[in-house]
């Protein structure tokens, strides 16, 4: 019983030294280790927010066994360039059903931060942004990635995001002839 | 059926797991990717794979990927040339969808999401432009009609409505008397219902005969509005004036409340009592041609009166504001000299898309203009004649539904 006691105690000490420090370490599934802001990473995060909240913040390291290194220093460095641009109210509720959202483009730092992306890093990190629970990093690498599909052809469509064709040359036919609109230019 | 390459997989064969089709990308992540796209982007990309079609259908996607892009709008056109079939048509002029009508019906000027076809010849369907589904209206008259003279060699005119309250849809018959002066028969008018949840009623529909009006009404004048169905009196008035202060005004109007089924009390309309007044600016015109000018439209749920001054080429559009008080007003006084030939005496039905432009339709030359106010521009929709143009306002998106899964 004391031992245990102990280790409580230890416990607390640890959630109030890790209450006190400003920033959070996380830990990529390489090993490599990314300090954020406990705010930006609170404030952009839904499942970091939590993990703060419910003081599963491990000080040497927060393990995120599904995220790159590549990803997550992109990740950590959009909570840095967020938290210096301007809030903006949209972004304030943008979980909320879609009647309401507020549906809002990206910003121009948030275009030229995805911009510079390759395919892979691109793709990579929306899906660190999903898995996070980001909302807006989502929409922003969502909204480059549907930039990637205006105009291509659905070879080029397969190619990039590395799709099998699963029709029939039949139904591939027809659907060329209900779509032949779709395929001509505005 | 035999697929020819070894990369095509066969109709029956098994198709690898979905896990390796789908891709790069999450489906959530995907539901949100293809949320940015606009409809017709999003049908092209249909043709990709099963899974990103499926997805493009689901009505979960469909409603929310409309409640973020401004709505696609879409006509409803019968071509001179494709007299068997509806073409819906976008605003760019492509032709979306093709959907087969018996020779020689033509479209209702409605703005609804079921389109309406019908000939002088007591032929009348409805039709879902999403799913291809079609109600055929059955020819025999309402039993109080029955063995009516009219009825030998009928010709037919039909409204087509919707009943916000029930969601149920109306169509009014009018059978016209079989010669323009013949003064000793009016008009019989029917109306039939399709209930919104058609199929499990328990008895046959049939047509049920209404009285007419005192006045006689021009049929082909037809419009809807709402629940309310608009005429202007009958043409035979036109033939008969013979000046304008004494005898009946050309621009009256006689509305029949679709959802009570009967008749209104006449309403003035806009121009006969300022006609020789300095309130309207023009004296050159002659009072006769008034009846063939104007046309009645639906524009932004109000009742429409159109006045094309076919010479000077100026199309006035007076919007009925106030029903109770009869408030008409001169919304809009288009120039639109010099795109439409001087042949077109009328506008034949003019329609508002959702950002506000006018949607003008020349019988004569078949045209369709696209005209801006605030800009004071018109374009042509570059498409073949048109005969008849309703709009749809349902969804792009849910149009194609085709044979594939």
């Amino acid at each position: 019983m004391e031992v245990d006691k102990g280790k409580g105690e230890a416990e607390e000490t640890r959630k109030v030294a890790e209450a006190d420090r400003d920033t959070v370490t996380l830990k990529s599934s390489d090993g490599k280790l990314f300090e954020v802001s406990k705010e930006a990473a609170a404030r952009l995060s839904t499942v970091l927010a939590g993990m703060i909240a419910g003081g599963s913040i491990d000080d040497n390291g927060t393990d995120l066994k599904q995220i790159g290194s590549e990803a997550l220093e992109n990740v950590v460095d959009y909570c840095n360039k967020h938290a210096n641009s301007i809030p903006s109210a949209a972004l304030i509720s943008s979980s909320i059903s879609f009647n309401t959202a507020p549906f809002k483009e990206p910003e121009e730092w948030e275009r030229k931060f995805v911009d510079r992306l390759s395919h892979d890093a691109l793709f990579d990190l929306v899906e660190a942004a999903n898995f996070l629970g980001m909302e807006r990093l989502l929409d922003v690498t969502c909204h480059k990635i549907s930039e990637m599909m205006k105009g291509k052809s659905p070879d080029q469509i397969r190619e990039v995001f590395n799709i099998k064709n699963d029709y029939t040359k039949e139904e591939l036919e027809e659907i060329r002839q209900e779509l032949a609109w779709a395929f001509y230019d505005d | 059926m035999e697929s020819p390459g070894p990369s095509a997989p066969s109709a029956t064969g098994s198709r690898p797991t979905a896990a390796s089709d789908a891709g790069v990308l999450l489906p959530e992540v995907l539901f949100d990717v293809l949320l940015w796209l606009p409809a017709k982007e999003l049908c092209r990309l249909r043709a990709v794979c099963r899974s990103w079609r499926a997805l493009t259908f689901d009505p979960l996607f469909i409603g929310e990927n409309t409640a973020r892009h401004p709505r696609h709008p879409l006509f409803l056109t019968n071509f001179r040339d494709g007299r068997t079939h509806i073409h819906v048509v976008d605003v760019s002029g492509s032709v979306v969808k093709r959907i087969p009508i018996p020779d020689g019906n033509l479209l209702l000027p409605t703005s609804l999401d079921l389109a309406c076809v019908a000939t002088v010849r007591n032929s009348c369907r409805v039709l879902d432009p999403a799913t291809g589904g079609v109600h055929v209206l059955p020819e025999s008259p309402a039993a109080e009609h029955a063995g009516r003279e009219i009825l030998r060699q009928p010709y037919t005119c039909f409204a087509f409505g919707r009943m916000a309250a029930t969601g149920d849809y109306k169509v009014l018959r009018m059978f016209s008397r079989p010669d323009l002066f013949g003064f000793h028969q009016h008009h019989l008018f029917e109306v039939f219902t399709i209930n919104s949840c058609s199929g499990s009623g328990s008895s046959q529909p049939q047509w049920r005969a209404r009285g007419s009006h005192e006045e006689f009404v021009e049929p082909g004048s037809v419009i809807v509005v709402g629940e309310m169905v608009y005429f202007k009196i009958d043409t035979i008035y036109d033939f008969l004036i013979v000046d304008y202060q004494h005898d009946i005004p050309l621009d009256r109007i006689i509305p029949f409340n679709l959802k009570k089924e009967e008749w209104g009390a006449i309403l003035p309309g806009p121009i006969s009592d300022i006609f020789q007044t300095d309130e309207y600016d023009d004296h050159l015109e002659d009072y006769r041609s008034l009846w063939i000018e104007t046309t009645l439209a639906e524009l932004r749920g109000s009742l429409a009166l159109v006045h094309y001054r076919t010479y000077r080429h100026i199309m006035d559009v007076w919007l009925l504001k106030d029903f109770d008080d009869v408030l008409w007003v001169k919304e809009y006084t288009i120039q639109i000299e010099p795109i439409v030939p001087t042949t077109e005496l009328c506008v034949k039905s003019l329609f508002m898309l959702g950002d506000g432009r006018l949607v003008i339709h020349f019988p004569e030359n078949g045209m369709l203009l696209i005209h801006d106010a605030r800009t004071h521009t018109s374009t042509p929709l570059e498409t073949g004649y048109l005969d008849a143009v309703a709009m749809y306002i349902g969804n792009l998106l849910s149009l194609q539904a085709g044979n594939i899964v």
